[in-house]
């Protein structure tokens, strides 16, 4: 089961602080599909990808995320990022005199390595499939010639094989090296933020990715970079799920399937044309088709507040 | 000759100032030391952790410290990195617990004037320049008991001397180290510009002992004199064991559009002192300043930081950044302080605590003293534990929550420790902080 890399969320339900945000989430994403989850602010998205990434103010408190065919409630969230699920944040945090580079050598160390539950975690888990691909620190002697028991340093992915998988992905998202060199989301745009945040994602190889409105607060040329970015990363293997409440950014991608939540719960699914009908006509004729009172917080976005 | 008199005594240094042929001026200013010495209390200083400091002054008993330590048959820790070929300085001198045992010049630097040697040897071959600065207005002897003791039973030391207009980009390095137990070192380092200059200085505290051993005492004083529109760049890690006391002073005089650049860690020691000061006196001076701080398990660090404007039209930038974990303690007063005519002062303080558990404290008190009425100047401070939504933001990359925490704490001591210009300094230093993230 552990190959099967299906994402299924089974009647989720989710607090944050007590208040209940998510009412019985349904969500099934085979790999290779693109999904879309749309909804009006306030709705549950990112409660939602919270939730799935194991953020700990947000609590299940009931239903089943099942990934790779095992249920995953209480799994940390570094644990989750190991097994190949990602999520692309909307405001990620700035990580000052973090670079990009031993951020994410580190970070792709830990993805080979896989998911190894704390307790058992060997100290020779230096070899991946058939190739040794970390270094190995050397000791150091103290003044009086006695080794000196230092830290044993994690042994990371070699920098020259590291250097090449970046720069293999800078150029497929078309992205400048001095990027690189910068700390994480530190004085970046919220451009540059959501471009760093899909280049985490080529490096990382997920198996599952939720990109959190990866396209809030980008003119059409940076929405257009973005998209194209994920498009090229999308394969046969890397399910994705694109939480939006704009349609702009669903131009560049092949759609397979559109979900609408409201008020916590999905109410609508459909192909991509619903997709193109709500960026028509709004949410309102969901709502009335459904009956559904909108919330206060939907109704001051509608009129525009 | 009779045996090395190695006590805090008047005999001890007398016989140490006539061994080493001393000018008569030098030999009274160690009398007035120690005179001062003798007269002055032991200091009560009631900041920091309120008391601490009686608990810890108390215990080191000055009778069973031993000044003027010879190097002995110890070895220097190779992860100083010496000779490093990558890595070469403009100059090194290494003192070894009181003795001078390395002094290097490039043919660059000495072919420009600049001297580099011992004060030792400089009290010999530029006595002028010495008795202008040495312990006079910068750090005066009778400032507190603990300089007043360094005027008595200071040795060896750094002197370094950049002439008019001579500029040298490539760092000079100099290394304090002491495998002695029960030293008192007094480690002092004197850097004079003249006019034009240019002159950036790597200095390390190292010692091998560890919590628990015999007590060390290092009473050291950094006095810097920035000469008209030079520039003074000056880099100290202290990374003592944790048996050494370190009652540090250091200052730095800047003259007329003169710049002082100061980047010290304080990492080392059991207990650790550091005055800090800026006297901005020569109109269009500028100090900039980065103070990083991580005391763990048991150690006490105390900063107390003031940076002076004395005359119009000075500015300062000052950012200390501060970790603490398990037992430690840590004091910070620290301030700007303007005169009633440095009118268009511009200098900005912040002060950043960052504390890695409940169990340690800290005591900071950032102050703003301000007797100008045209001046820009302010003060932040920002204290608190580890966002934890930076944490979920790694560890959602797959890094461990530890591994996010020893990411996190490096990145916040990095942006001081990336300026320090020798890379095997910076990796050794990066080397140590995560060593006390374990």
């Amino acid at each position: 089961m552990a190959d099967n890399n299906e994402l299924i969320i089974r009647d989720l339900h989710v607090n944050v602080e007590d208040k209940k945000i998510l009412h019985g989430i349904n969500l099934h994403v085979k790999p290779g599909e693109v999904h879309v989850i749309m909804g009006p602010n306030g709705s549950g998205k990112s409660t939602l990808s919270n939730a799935l990434m194991g953020h700990p103010r947000y609590t299940i408190t009931s239903g089943e995320l099942i990934y790779q065919g095992e249920v995953i409630n209480n799994l940390s969230p570094d644990r989750r990022a190991r097994r190949g699920i990602f999520l692309a944040f909307q405001n990620p945090l700035a990580v000052p005199g973090v670079t990009v580079t031993n951020f994410l050598r580190t970070a792709l160390t830990n993805r080979r390595k896989g998911d190894v539950p704390p307790e058992v975690r060997p100290g020779n888990l230096d070899v991946v499939g058939d190739r040794p691909v970390y270094e190995t620190k050397k000791a150091s002697l103290g003044g009086d010639g006695a080794l000196i028991d230092r830290k044993k340093r994690q042994t990371l992915i070699s920098p020259k094989e590291f250097r090449a998988i970046l720069k293999e992905k800078l150029n497929l998202l078309k992205m400048d090296e001095k990027f690189t060199k910068r700390y994480l989301n530190d004085g970046f745009s919220g451009g540059e933020k959501k471009r760093l945040e899909i280049l985490q994602m080529a490096v990382l190889d997920p198996r599952i990715a939720f990109l959190d409105e990866p396209d809030s607060g980008l003119d059409i040329d940076a929405i257009r970079i973005v998209g194209e970015g994920v498009n090229a990363l999308r394969g046969k293997e890397m399910a994705i799920v694109v939480i939006t409440h704009q349609q702009r950014i669903l131009s560049f991608l092949d759609v397979d399937y559109v979900h609408v939540i409201m008020q916590g719960k999905i109410v609508k699914e459909g192909g991509p044309e619903l997709s193109r009908e709500i960026e028509e006509k709004g949410y309102g004729w969901i709502r009335d088709e459904l009956g559904i009172q909108p919330s206060q917080e939907e109704v001051r976005e509608e009129v525009g507040v | 000759m009779p045996s090395l008199l190695q006590k805090i005594s008047w005999e001890a240094a007398a016989q140490f100032s006539a061994d080493h042929n001393e000018p008569e001026w030098l030999r009274e200013k160690r009398r007035a030391g120690w005179e001062a010495f003798l007269a002055l209390p032991t200091p009560d200083w009631t900041r920091g952790i309120r008391g601490w400091w009686n608990g810890v002054l108390r215990p080191l008993d000055f009778d069973e410290l031993l000044p003027f330590t010879l190097a002995g048959p110890g070895v220097l820790p190779s992860d100083l990195d010496l000779d490093n070929p990558q890595d070469v300085p403009a100059g090194l001198i290494v003192q070894h617990n009181s003795e001078t045992v390395r002094l290097e010049l490039s043919e660059e630097a000495r072919s420009k004037g600049v001297v580099l040697s011992s004060l030792d040897e400089a009290a010999k071959t530029h006595p002028e320049i010495l008795r202008q600065y040495f312990m006079t207005r910068c750090v005066p002897l009778d400032e507190d008991r603990f300089t007043a003791a360094h005027a008595a039973f200071w040795s060896g030391g750094v002197f370094l001397y950049v002439p008019k207009g001579v500029v040298i980009e490539q760092p000079f390095r100099s290394v304090f180290y002491t495998d002695q137990t029960h030293a008192a070192l007094f480690s002092h380092t004197l850097i004079v510009t003249e006019a034009n200059a240019k002159v950036r200085l790597v200095e390390e505290h190292r010692s091998n002992g560890q919590a628990g051993e015999a007590s060390v005492l290092d009473g050291g004083v950094t006095e810097i004199f920035v000469g008209e529109n030079s520039s003074v760049e000056y880099y100290n890690p202290q990374e003592y064991g944790e048996n050494v006391t370190s009652i540090a002073v250091k200052r730095s005089m800047v003259g007329k559009y003169g710049k002082q650049r100061w980047i010290v860690a304080s990492l080392g020691g059991d207990t650790s002192r550091l005055t800090l000061e800026s006297v901005l006196e020569g109109e269009g001076s500028h100090a900039e300043t980065t103070g990083l701080a991580f005391p763990v398990r048991k150690q006490h660090f105390d900063t107390q930081f003031r940076q002076l404007h004395v005359v119009p039209h000075t500015t300062a930038n000052s950012v200390f950044k501060q970790v603490l974990n398990d037992d430690a303690q840590l004091g910070y007063r620290g301030g700007i302080r303007t005169l009633k005519k440095a009118q268009h002062t511009n200098s900005f303080l912040q002060v950043h605590t960052l504390y890695l558990n409940d169990a340690s404290k800290a005591d900071i008190l950032p102050f703003l003293d301000v007797d100008a009425n045209d001046v820009s100047c302010a003060h932040g401070a920002t204290t608190g534990m580890i966002d934890k939504d930076q944490i979920f933001y790694l560890q959602s990359r797959g890094l461990s929550v530890s591994e996010a925490e020893e990411m996190i704490v490096a990145g916040f001591f990095e942006e001081g420790i990336q300026r320090i210009p020798l890379e095997s300094v910076r990796e050794r230093l990066r080397e140590s902080i995560l060593g006390k993230l374990d």
